[in-house]
């Protein structure tokens, strides 16, 4: 299952991603994880309009990813606790969401 | 011919049943709290095995970290082989070299040495930069130019550095000018207290030469008005 969720990421219908992270806090660590798994080129060949934006603190905060879609809906992951499979299978979920709607409201 | 059923099993004779069903294994109950049992990993309990490649690569990662005035810590977001090539010959240029090691190699490698601070940081996606000359701005400029890696942290010369702190050392002057400026300002203040020193006794020397000027003058009037 979290092989082929990491198959399918894409990024379709999202317009920019932000990233803080604190890389003394070892919570930290899935997150970046999860954000060198979405930036890789095969994955930004699906949208080369999608903006990524990284900002390393150094204060010790808690790691966070806010994910914006085309249509001002907003994911954000507070990931102190979360795994990387699980924002990478709650990321596809929603994307394929997306797609089902879009295929289904359109001509 | 007597026809015989192989697809369905014979059921065994009940006394052999009873007898397997006695002797069936039986997990012992596992008396943790779920919370722990689902947090604890099984596989770092297993004894570690030696690896040689490991200690191999370790060794060399250690030789290069230690023989380096520069090492800086970053994170790679997304960089495939290409790109790293093209950053690789950008820092080339610098004399500086770009490095990929795998974690557990780092792990063996910064073991009990002066590097241990980094231990926190690492992680697999990291991408180390090492030089000989601490050239920090160079660097800076490269990294910003490339856009995919960031900058976490650092080592130059033998200090410990966070992002701002190196930042902050790129923009500060080279060791010659920065004793140029010491002992100027050292001069400054030897020169000042001298100008101080001898300032009363100008002035008296002057306000004496004017009363001097002034006497002579008014000596003069006189005379010529009498």
């Amino acid at each position: 299952m979290a092989k082929r969720a990491f198959e399918q990421v894409s990024l379709q219908f999202v317009k920019q991603i932000r990233l803080q992270f604190c890389p003394w806090e070892k919570s930290a660590k899935e997150t970046r994880s999860f954000f060198s798994i979405i930036a890789t080129n095969k994955v930004r060949e699906t949208n080369p309009n999608c903006k990524f934006k990284t900002e390393v603190k150094h204060d010790g905060s808690t790691p966070q990813v806010l994910i914006e879609f085309d249509d001002g809906k907003k994911l954000l992951f507070k990931s102190e606790h979360l795994m990387c499979k699980e924002m990478v299978q709650k990321f596809t979920a929603i994307q394929q969401q997306k797609v089902a709607g879009a295929v289904n409201g359109g001509p | 011919m007597k026809a015989v059923n192989t697809r369905m099993k014979k059921p065994m004779h009940i006394m052999r049943a009873k007898l397997m069903k006695l002797t069936e294994y039986e997990k012992p109950k596992d008396l943790r709290p779920m919370a722990e049992t689902c947090t604890v990993f099984l596989r770092s309990l297993e004894a570690k095995i030696d690896n040689p490649t490991q200690t191999f690569y370790a060794k060399m990662c250690r030789r290069s970290l230690e023989s380096s005035k520069l090492v800086a810590v970053f994170h790679n977001e997304g960089m495939d082989a290409e790109d790293t090539i093209r950053l690789r010959r950008r820092l080339m240029k610098h004399n500086m070299d770009v490095k990929i090691w795998g974690m557990q190699v780092v792990q063996e490698a910064i073991h009990e040495t002066k590097f241990r601070h980094f231990e926190d940081i690492l992680h697999r996606f990291n991408l180390y930069v090492i030089s000989e000359e601490p050239a920090v701005l160079e660097l800076l400029k490269v990294a910003k130019r490339s856009g995919r890696i960031h900058l976490l942290g650092g080592l130059v010369e033998d200090r410990f550095m966070s992002p701002k702190q190196m930042q902050e050392y790129s923009l500060s002057p080279s060791l010659e000018v920065a004793r140029g400026q010491l002992a100027g300002i050292l001069n400054s203040s030897l020169s000042r207290t001298h100008s101080l020193l001898q300032s009363n006794q100008q002035n008296l020397a002057t306000n004496l030469e004017q009363l001097a000027k002034g006497k002579v003058n008014t000596d003069g009037k006189e005379e010529t008005e009498v």
